[in-house]
């Protein structure tokens, strides 16, 4: 037997003779938040023994603590309706905001469904033999306890205790490792109600205990204006909200190219549904299959519906432990999706439903047997497919303001039906039916090249461009040197302006002839005064950032990465662009243009990245 | 790492510590919050007409009154949370860490802490832990915030234990509790509570720290260890106001 823990960041492993347990459970849950509250409330339903260990005083994690009232994209199906409707009712007879009811209510299901319940502790260490988890070492405030366990669920958000067994884990995005910006919610008082805001504070990585107390310590030092619009305020609230995490390598791990490419799991879990929302600013940093979609097609707002295999919960190589908590085994992109309270609540019911299988047949994780679970989740909704269709559009309201009205997306299959939607302010559909066609479409959209409409003419060059065809360069060079400033009108939010989008698909062509263009936006200190970033809400009414310039960010961001692309692609431009990018970015007087917020803000330290990513292209190409 | 001084707990006390010793000053507290005891507790404080010693708690008094926290007859702390975290900033706190242990060695303590990176362990020639502990606590409350939209509604049973702190709209009720209960006994006793309130109340807030009653003789050293729970101070000021004395002068 041996205990694996972490130690100064790296995980040690120590050969012990033996441990005395002084406690034994079919399951332990670390980490009683969103997901893992629910899962010991069902566990226990299933008639396990179960004990849920928890570092603060209270359950309910993001949707308490982190002041979430309402989910994103709820739909219905799953044990969780049930339980929230217990805490819906408490909350219409009894509290001014539901966080309230969550934590009395949720904590008395745990309790009253023969759970055990440890606050103020946590998991210090994994007794394994061999691969396989069989105990914990926990710390409560009354001392140290040595739990034996058949199952360890990991509910802690970050993969803690999977990372402390062992299990390899991914974190961030591929082009710079960082995760999206976190938020800190406020609860604010208006009159006698109780209202709470959910603004982006900056990037933390979670993982590093100093980072993370630098960063909690700042986001309630600094009183963001729009943290406190629209009331008096009153705390912050404990956690703050941390969009993304540890993901572990799972036994299947589920990928946004091979959803776009419909290549879906055969044994799903639960289908998430949300849009691939990616919070930060910095969308030219979030690579090619997402840039595709979010800039290329302009569908960054559109939900999407993900199935996720259950085997999207065990990591690889170790058993006796599964997460149930947003570091499923899927890849960061899926991870924009996957991540919100409606999904985490199913996978909850779908690690209760394993763990409780596995107990039952003495069976490994990996090996219980799926139609059992299965039979159990189509029973409980949880599995149930909540809409016809995998693409939707969906939401309160558009960008502009005015209702939105939920529709399926069905796109198109006839490279003769592009053409309408091209010549509209909404190509996105068109264009990303293009990428699904291959190249079937290209010579009809070579035609379209030669419209007289302009719309046509230059949303053909994007049609052509996402399938990798050059055809309409000449356009496409075309509208970045006019700064076109046309905001296309696809989504509800995180519309693109018809110039970055050119710049992207330069950058995706690795264009070197549009290399000193693409200097002179980021270069040039008059280069803001355009009329492209005059819009004020390129990205949206609905979210506009008070002393953020985000047109102008959108474009020289844009211009980096297109520029970093073309340069790799043709490295006689490395030079020249390490010297371009040393002379612009040198100062960081740039930042000031971009925004006069704090470097520690999310967009302050937006602004400051490109700086990071610039000199990294630079040493990386010796330079 | 070493450090002349470990403080226990981000407390207003300890927040008066890192501000006088500065760099060599280390503190460790388990919660992701700092000031919890008076700001998460709803403990509002009292005996505001005391005189504050240091300069560093008149800068932190006139703060507060920029927030409006002594503006009409209540106390209301909440808005003070900024300028409280600002003294945070730049200094050595760690966050959401553990105490595992603290063991005596020569010239000092080690002190070993679990957080998001694992074990840590840390050397100082002083430890002060500004936490409150069972053994220390007279009395206990888990308060609560709760108001009323209709003008003419039925009063509070008599037997609740209510103050006008916070906002004027709100009665803050303190649920009492046994001294040795923890949070899961003190949130069943609020449950059972706002089920005897009358219909037309509702619950705001529910503190998520205790309000603590310590008994007297605080602080106090003990073992070479100093233990100055800053919830035994009548105001987050006066809390603050010892802990920078003490870093200068180091008398309790």
């Amino acid at each position: 037997m041996y205990i694996s823990e972490v130690r100064n960041e790296r995980v040690i492993k120590t050969e012990i003779e033996s441990v005395v347990f002084d406690g034994q459970y079919d399951v332990l849950v670390s980490g009683l938040g969103t997901a893992g509250s629910m899962a010991a409330i069902m566990l226990a339903e299933n008639g396990l023994k179960v004990l849920g260990v928890e570092a603060f005083n209270c359950v309910g994690g993001t949707a308490t603590i982190g002041g979430l009232q309402t989910p994103y994209f709820d739909t219905p199906g799953g044990r969780y309706a049930a339980i929230d409707g217990v805490a819906k009712e408490h909350h219409r007879l009894h509290t001014r905001n539901i966080i309230e009811s969550r934590k009395l209510e949720f904590e008395r299901l745990i309790l009253q469904r023969g759970a055990q319940i440890w606050y103020e502790s946590s998991v210090l260490g994994i007794y394994m033999e061999h691969d396989t988890v069989v105990g914990a070492r926990v710390i409560t405030p009354e001392g140290i306890h040595h739990i034996k366990t058949k199952v360890i669920l990991d509910a802690t958000g970050d993969a803690y205790t999977v990372h402390m067994a062992g299990c390899a884990t991914e974190y961030g995005r591929k082009f710079d490792g960082l995760a999206q910006p976190y938020s800190m919610v406020s609860s604010l008082r208006t009159g006698t109600g109780v209202r709470t805001t959910n603004c982006d504070f900056g990037r933390v990585d979670q993982r590093d205990d100093k980072g993370l107390s630098e960063t909690l310590i700042f986001s309630r030092a600094y009183e963001m204006e729009e943290d406190r619009n629209g009331g008096r305020f009153m705390l912050h609230m404990p956690l703050i909200g941390i969009r993304e995490g540890r993901r572990i390598l799972a036994e299947e791990v589920v990928k946004l190219e091979d959803v776009f490419a419909e290549r879906y799991t055969k044994e799903p879990m639960f289908y998430a549904y949300a849009d691939l929302d990616k919070h930060g600013w910095d969308i030219a940093m979030d690579g090619t299959t997402l840039g595709d979609w979010a800039i290329g097609a302009n569908l960054g707002a559109y939900n999407v519906m993900i199935p996720v295999s259950y085997k999207a919960l065990i990591p690889k190589g170790v058993d006796g432990i599964l997460v149930a908590c947003r570091a499923l085994g899927v890849d960061r992109d899926v991870a924009t999706c996957v991540r919100t309270m409606p999904a985490m609540k199913r996978v909850a019911e779908a690690a209760a439903d394993i763990a409780t299988l596995a107990v039952r047949h003495g069976c490994a994780l990996r090996d219980i047997p799926y139609a059992e679970l299965r039979a159990m989740l189509s029973e409980s909704g949880c599995l149930k497919k909540p809409y016809d269709s995998y693409y939707r559009i969906d939401g309160w309201k558009n960008y502009d303001g005015t209702p939105l009205v939920p529709e399926n997306v069905t796109f198109m299959t006839e490279a003769e039906a592009l053409e309408a939607k091209l010549a509209t302010e909404k190509p996105g559909e068109a264009i990303w039916s293009a990428k699904r066609m291959g190249t079937m479409a290209n010579e009809t959209l070579k035609g379209l090249l030669h419209s007289a409409d302009e719309n046509t003419r230059k949303h053909a060059a994007f049609a052509l461009a996402i399938s990798g065809d050059d055809s309409g360069i000449e356009i496409l060079r075309a509208m970045v040197k006019e700064r076109d400033p046309l905001m296309l009108k696809d989504c509800r939010k995180h519309n693109q302006q018809r110039g970055c989008m050119a710049i992207y698909f330069l950058g995706r062509l690795a264009d070197v002839e549009i290399a000193d263009t693409l200097i002179e936006i980021f270069s040039d200190e008059d280069e803001i005064k355009r009329p492209a970033y005059k819009l004020a809400f390129a990205m949206g009414t609905r979210y506009k950032i008070k002393d953020f310039q985000n047109e102008y960010f959108q474009f020289i961001s844009n211009a980096v990465i297109a520029l970093i692309r073309i340069a790799d692609a043709h490295p006689q431009l490395q030079k020249k662009t390490a010297m371009a990018f040393r002379a612009a970015f040198e100062d960081e007087t740039y930042c000031k243009r971009i925004t006069q917020r704090p470097p520690m803000s999310s967009e302050g330290g937006m602004a400051r990245h490109l700086k990071k990513v610039a000199y990294a292209a630079i040493v990386r190409w010796g330079q | 790492m070493n450090y002349d001084v470990i403080v226990i707990g981000a407390t207003f006390a300890a927040a008066g510590l890192v501000q006088a010793y500065g760099d060599k000053c280390l503190v460790l507290e388990r919660r992701p919050q700092a000031g919890y005891e008076f700001l998460n507790a709803a403990k509002f404080g009292t005996d505001y007409d005391k005189a504050l010693a240091s300069d560093e708690a008149k800068a932190l008094y006139a703060k507060f009154v920029e927030k409006n926290a002594f503006d009409g007859e209540r106390i209301c702390l909440f808005d003070c949370a900024g300028p409280f975290y600002s003294l945070l900033e730049g200094k050595n706190v760690l966050l959401n860490m553990e105490i595992v242990s603290v063991e005596k060695i020569d010239g000092g303590f080690e002190v070993t802490a679990h957080g998001v990176s694992g074990y840590r362990t840390f050397t100082a020639k002083k430890v002060i832990d500004t936490t409150v502990h069972n053994d220390m606590v007279e009395a206990k409350t888990l308060n609560l915030l709760v108001n009323t939209d209709e003008e003419n509604a039925a009063a509070l049973p008599a037997d609740l234990k209510t103050e006008k702190w916070g906002y004027e709209e709100d009665i803050l009720i303190k649920c009492a509790v046994a001294a040795n209960d923890g949070y899961i006994e003190a949130r069943r006793a609020v449950a059972a509570l706002i089920d005897t309130l009358p219909a037309e109340y509702r619950v705001a807030f529910v503190a998520d720290c205790f309000d603590y009653e310590v008994k007297s003789g605080y602080p106090v050293e003990k073992d070479g260890i100093v233990y100055m729970p800053s919830c035994a101070y009548k105001n987050p000021l006066l809390a603050f106001d010892a802990g920078v004395l003490y870093a200068k002068g180091g008398v309790l």
